[in-house]
């Protein structure tokens, strides 16, 4: 039972990661309309921009994390401002394709940058040791990111509903025309949502890198079982994406501990299965 | 110039002259090994399992406008089946065969839960099914040799019943088979397309709920629809097991189901030629990009966003909107001036 | 000649709060030319919709001779015999006039799994192709396509697409919007004809009231969803009521 647990545990904390980035996919799809095929290798620049500061530059651990913020955040404003933006209107089809484009050319450029070097997790002193939870040692830092993506979730509900920039959003997201009409400036909001998805994202690789190896390739890796939990939350929901975090999270962990080899197909049958039973996932709309 | 812009224009509206075209390529593709070495017809063979990958995401993208994740699943499957039946000691035609008709199986099952959906989710679930393959082919270690995959696939010699035997293990010799199943699938294709099954796929890329109301039922038809394009991804595996002798799980990769999209997008989506024509650039692209730097994928990913931002209707569309016209404009002046 | 074919009972479609359609009970005769007409938001349109398999009822029931045809598809409905034209133009614009009207076609003819030949291959498929563009004057305009035609074209290839089929029934939603006077008078001439020569019957939504008045033997008058009054052209002519309703909609 113990083990349960602590598994169970181990799946929220990883479940984390998979929630920054799906928000991140959430926003941009749920406000800008864009399925971002490479959202994960937004989450690869925070993880290897937080890698450099931290370990190449010695920088601190939370003025790392400032430094992939930014990063990503101009990469995000560069790839709306000049590429999406262009295909806002386009069918879906060319959004995968031109999105998909967009990973080639990240994990290319992580290579020539970065070159192979994989990113070593080195946890700053701040978080090391562990904390006895059901009679097994588990990681402070664990714990740390469960809070964290907590935290980011009560963010990100708190700008929506309370700021003024949140209720834009919201505006722009379920009556376009009549908010361009009442002057909300659109293109610069998407530009904004897109960037703060990046954000989302960034950070997710950023907090990643003390405790998981990263190569130019996890990109392309980390996107499907983001899509995995957008699909079972509900494409556009960001409570869904939490939710389904949360499930894909524990039960990944949980088949690691008791049926390990077949994870991955459980992961994909069960995106198929909501996809054919209740593709607007648990919390989404009517698409 | 006038002759060259003659001749581009009759090749585009005489269908006469589209016929010599094609002539004169099958006769180059039979007359290749003559003066080639085994590299170049192996690319050849490459690009022809490309071409009917090519086919198969065209014939859903292009046709009934959905874009598909998955066809490397079918592509694997039919490659499995057939390596798996070649291991088992069988001549060649029965390997191909499985092989197809493995795929169409699939693809038959998987159709009914595919084709409720479009656009989006369409793309996710055939991604789904097409990973569902892929983590199957790398763990049923049992059946399908896991991360090392199906290895020694013997290229067993082209056995028609008794009646001619011939082997198949020199590259000339399985070149040539390769390039006739090809021709005659697309030529089957070409047919399929232009009849009255063909008349329906367009129009519910047109309009699918105008279909619905003059009577066709959209759904038998996508359903249709997607198992010809899984049985042409299946071919296509089913060619490239004898071929490459091995099948590893990469193949079935969504990864691996890149590669026909953007050989589509590369020719073009909306014209018949497009597959061919991408599937032998998008090779030759790759070829030539990797001789010259090691960074092939950032020099794709450019040639990608430049042509979904730009040239949307990929090479031949380019050609018919602008190279076209331009020289044909090009051939006004001419004669101003002349 | 005079029985009922289409009916409804107690149909009524609701979207979110807004009642669109009431708990109506509508009935087409057979060989009578018959129009619905009301002012904007009646639910005319959405009767149509739920008639012809577009959309699906909340309560009752759609009967065809008797056969329960309410959760069909709309594939279903046309096999039946039941086509419709759309308001908002909804041909193959993509696709030359000849295709556009070839569709119908395969599936009436039962042509539609054929992958061999080309559809020129198939006689009968030709010959009644034909016969359609040349009845809307468009078998000139055969090899264009549909989507560079004028509005009147579209708008009578629209119909024409509706009639391939040889329903037996066939609604046409707003048939003559956009048509300039000429467009419209060769409109009416050719659904007179059609309805005189074929055993189609035609029911038609439309504002234009000299249309209306033009054609009709039966007219259905709806309301906010329910049906008003109904009767012949003189006797609605004559209604109060129906007065009333279009005085805020004058012509």
């Amino acid at each position: 039972m113990s083990n349960f647990i602590f598994q169970a545990l181990n799946g929220l904390s990883s479940a984390m990661f998979l929630w920054l980035v799906a928000a991140g996919l959430t926003v941009a799809f749920g406000v800008c309309g864009i399925l971002n095929v490479a959202h994960g290798s937004l989450y690869m620049m925070g993880a290897y921009f937080a890698f450099t500061s931290f370990q190449i530059l010695g920088l601190n651990f939370w003025l790392s994390l400032v430094f992939a913020l930014i990063g990503a955040g101009i990469i995000g404003f560069l790839m709306e401002r000049f590429f999406l933006r262009r295909i806002y209107d386009q069918p879906i089809e060319f959004q995968l394709i031109l999105t998909f484009a967009f990973i080639l050319v990240f994990d290319n450029l992580t290579k020539m940058i970065w070159g192979t070097m994989l990113i070593i997790p080195t946890m700053p002193s701040l978080f090391q040791g562990t904390i006895p939870i059901v009679g097994r040692p588990f990681p402070i830092y664990n714990l740390f990111i469960i809070f964290a993506g907590i935290a980011v979730g009560l963010i990100i509900w708190v700008i929506l509903k309370k700021t003024w920039w949140g209720m834009k959003l919201r505006a722009a997201v379920s009556q376009r025309e009549m908010a361009n009409a009442i002057g909300i400036n659109i293109p610069t909001l998407f530009t904004a949502a897109f960037v703060f998805a990046a954000l989302l994202a960034a950070i997710g690789g950023a907090l990643s890198t003390p405790i998981r190896v990263c190569d130019s390739g996890v990109g392309g890796a980390v996107i499907i079982p983001a899509f995995v939990v957008t699909v079972i939350g509900g494409l556009g929901s960001l409570k869904g994406a939490f939710v389904g975090a949360l499930i894909i999270g524990v039960i990944s962990a949980l088949c690691t501990l008791y049926i390990p080899f077949i994870e991955l197909f459980i992961l994909y049958l069960i995106m198929a299965v909501v996809l054919i039973i209740r593709p607007q996932g648990l919390f989404g709309g009517e698409r | 110039m006038t002759w060259l812009v003659n001749i581009l224009n009759l090749s585009i509206k005489s269908h006469r002259f589209k016929l010599v075209w094609l002539g004169a390529f099958i006769i180059l593709l039979f007359i290749l090994p003559l003066f080639s070495g085994d590299y170049l017809l192996y690319m050849v063979m490459q690009m022809a399992i490309l071409c009917l990958l090519s086919y198969s995401v065209n014939l859903l993208l292009g046709n009934t406008g959905l874009l598909s994740f998955g066809q490397a699943g079918f592509y694997a499957c039919g490659a499995y089946a057939c390596g798996k039946v070649l291991l088992a000691g069988t001549s060649l035609l029965p390997g191909i065969i499985i092989g197809v008709a493995v795929a169409a199986i699939v693809a038959i099952i998987l159709a009914f839960f595919c084709v409720r959906h479009t656009a989006i989710y369409f793309a996710m679930i055939t991604l789904a099914f097409g990973m569902m393959i892929f983590s199957l082919t790398q763990k049923w270690v049992d059946f399908t040799g896991g991360d090392d995959g199906l290895i020694g696939i013997p290229r067993a010699s082209l056995n028609f019943f008794y009646i001619f035997n011939i082997k198949m293990d020199t590259i000339p010799a399985y070149y040539y088979f390769v390039i006739v199943a090809t021709l005659i699938a697309i030529y089957i294709l070409y047919r399929i397309l232009n009849s009255p099954l063909g008349l329906i796929f367009q129009g519910i890329r047109d309009s699918e709920t105008r279909v619905s109301f003059v009577g066709i039922s959209v759904r038998k038809s996508r359903l249709i629809c997607f198992t010809i394009a899984g049985i042409y991804a299946g071919l296509g595996g089913a060619l490239l097991a004898p071929l490459e002798q091995t099948i590893t799980p990469s193949a079935s990769h969504w990864i691996a189901s890149t590669d026909p999209i953007i050989a589509t997008l590369l020719g073009g989506m909306y014209n018949f030629s497009g597959p061919i024509v991408g599937s032998v650039i998008y090779f030759l692209l790759k070829d030539i990009i990797v001789r010259l730097t090691m960074n092939w994928m950032l020099v794709l990913g450019i040639i990608i966003i430049i042509l979904v931002l730009t040239f949307r209707g990929g090479v031949m569309g380019a050609f018919r909107a602008y190279l076209l016209p331009w020289l044909k404009s090009r051939l006004g002046k001419e004669h101003k001036n002349g | 000649m005079d029985e009922v074919i289409l009916r409804s009972e107690g149909l009524t479609k609701s979207f979110g709060k807004f009642t669109a359609i009431d708990n109506i009970d509508l009935k087409f005769k057979s060989g009578i030319i018959t129009s619905i007409i009301g002012p904007n938001g009646a639910g005319k349109t959405t009767a149509i919709n739920l008639l012809t398999g577009g959309l699906h009822p909340d309560k009752g029931k759609v009967f065809f001779k008797d056969k329960d045809v309410t959760s069909l598809t709309p594939d279903q409905i046309v096999k039946h015999g039941i086509t419709r034209s759309f308001q908002i133009m909804n041909i193959f614009q993509m696709l030359t006039v000849l295709q556009n009207v070839e569709l119908p076609l395969l599936s009436l003819l039962d042509k539609n799994l054929k992958w061999f030949h080309t559809v020129s291959h198939y006689q009968d498929v030709a010959e009644e192709a034909e016969k359609i563009l040349r009845e809307l004057s468009l078998w000139d305009k055969r090899n264009k396509v549909a989507g560079e035609l004028s509005h009147g074209d579209q708008r009578a290839l629209e119909m024409g697409m509706a009639i391939a089929s040889k329903p037996e029934i066939c609604f046409l939603d707003e048939p003559s919007s956009g048509m300039n006077p000429l467009e419209r008078a060769g409109l009416l001439e050719l659904i007179k004809r059609l309805a005189e020569e074929g055993t189609t019957t035609f029911v038609i939504i439309e504002h234009d009231m000299d249309v209306i008045f033009a054609l009709s033997e039966w007219i259905i008058v709806m309301n906010k969803g329910k049906v008003l009054v109904e009767g012949e052209p003189d006797q609605i002519r004559q209604n109060k009521e129906v007065v009333e309703i279009y005085l805020g909609e004058e012509v």
